[in-house]
């Protein structure tokens, strides 16, 4: 067991000090700060709300349109069917991508400096610098996602402009109506994003390696991927976390339906539960006298 | 418990668990996604609204044909119409009055949704309100269809 639990014996002058110990709040801002200062982060940041700007512009000044992509067709038609199609494209490769860049080494990166002896032995416990580090991750990673998605939005309607949107099933939706529905599309996939990033993160604290951590989880998206396109057991492939991320379809159909966001939600729970209670023990387990 | 102790043995008990996973996954995995139930519902009634569309864009009032009737088969699984890749649609609807057939080739993914290609597929039309030159939704549509629904016949006629 670490020095940690030796600091919460019951002494008067202990509990004292434990209950001035900074929680996990202070973590998280911690924890927040880093990951902004991370030049990785900004630049990824940066680069995935321009790319939708490129897109729509390369798009506009060429005579053909992506067919094969859903809303692709209506790409000319109404500038809501921008961040349609970039979730589309986001949510095969991107998404976990970026889940990865920014969790694979929320932990590991402590280890490769021998920072947790400082962290851990004196000032913060296990269990704060754990959900401190996981919410900081997770809150990053949705707000990248959803920059990506409200500057798809903003790309959309300057270039194109706010027509009316169609739905999956082919009938017009009026632009207050487009607006949830993108909304609502960007916000599902988040679920799958967030079990992604679980993953990424007990990577880092089981391998102590910030290269694997981001390696594993974007490798496993990609053969999950794969799998997605094989003519291949169903079943399996309604159990993956990128099955969950096109649950959106459902719900832009007319008539609507949400049986797969539900089971999706369901799987994408269990991923995230797993992959940090797996975290959490390793985690809370570990020497940190080693370093 | 600790983390360790969990890793070394933890597993043991979670051997019954796993095997009921597989068992339900391998009782339910002879269920296939793409169904021809699934496609004759949803192909007509995208259809209906894809050629509604179509003439709304143009500037004309929304004509939505009534598919009367729907035949669609795998081109590529021989022994039941299920399945991921190319199918054939052959529909029958009326619109204003008159009775027209159309065949669609509907490419269907894995991931239940379909691109269907009518017989003039490069056929474009111009968006009156933009002024674009798009597509004609009506040759050429997407879709997709609740792959957990009660519609699991696989029929071949």
């Amino acid at each position: 067991m670490s020095s940690t639990a030796s600091l919460d014996t019951p002494t008067a002058t202990a509990s004292h000090l434990t209950q001035r110990r900074p929680g996990v709040g202070a973590v998280y801002g911690v924890e927040l700060g880093k990951l902004v200062r991370q030049t990785k982060v900004r630049v990824i940041g940066l680069v995935m709300v321009a790319a939708p700007w490129v897109f729509i512009l390369l798009v506009l000044h060429q005579d053909r349109l992506p067919l094969e992509t859903l809303y692709g067709r209506y790409l000319k038609t109404t500038g809501f069917a921008t961040p349609m199609v970039v979730l589309v494209v986001a949510a095969q490769w991107l998404l976990p991508l970026i889940a990865s860049f920014i969790s694979g080494d929320m932990f590991s990166s402590d280890d490769n400096h021998g920072t947790y002896k400082t962290i851990l032995t004196r000032s913060v416990a296990r269990g704060s610098v754990f959900w401190g580090k996981v919410l900081a991750a997770l809150s990053a990673t949705i707000v990248v996602v959803l920059a990506i998605g409200a500057s798809a939005l903003l790309a959309g309607l300057v270039c194109v402009g706010g027509q009316d949107f169609i739905s999956v099933g082919g009938t017009l939706v009026s632009p207050g109506a487009a607006f949830a529905d993108v909304a609502v599309s960007w916000l599902s996939v988040l679920p799958g994003v967030i079990g992604f990033a679980a993953l990424a993160l007990c990577v880092s604290i089981l391998t102590r390696n910030s290269v694997l951590g981001v390696v594993v989880p974007v490798v496993v998206g990609l053969v999950c991927q794969m799998y997605m396109f094989l003519n291949a057991w169903d079943t399996v492939r309604h159990l993956m976390l990128n099955w969950t991320m096109i649950a959106w379809r459902g719900l832009l159909d007319d008539p609507s339906y949400t049986a797969p966001l539900v089971r999706g939600l369901g799987v994408a729970a269990v991923y995230t539960v797993v992959f940090l209670a797996l975290g959490y023990l390793v985690f809370r387990s570990r020497d940190v006298k080693e370093g | 418990m600790s983390g360790t102790h969990f890793l070394r043995h933890g597993w043991r008990r979670a051997l019954p668990a796993v095997a009921i996973v597989a068992v339900c996954l391998g009782a339910t995995a002879c269920t296939p996604d793409t169904t021809r139930a699934r496609v004759e519902a949803d192909v007509p009634r995208t259809f209906a609204n894809s050629y509604a569309l179509s003439e709304q864009l143009q500037g004309h009032s929304a004509t939505r044909p009534d598919v009367t009737s729907t035949e669609c088969h795998s081109s590529v699984n021989p022994t039941q119409d299920s399945g991921p890749g190319s199918w054939a649609c052959d529909l029958t609807y009326t619109v204003d009055g008159k009775q027209e057939k159309t065949e669609l080739l509907v490419l269907i993914d894995q991931l239940g949704c379909y691109q269907a290609l009518g017989e003039k597929r490069d056929a474009t039309i111009t968006d009156q309100a933009t002024g674009a030159v798009l597509p004609d939704p009506k040759q050429g549509f997407d879709g997709c269809y609740d792959v957990y629904d009660g519609r699991t016949s696989v029929s071949k006629k």
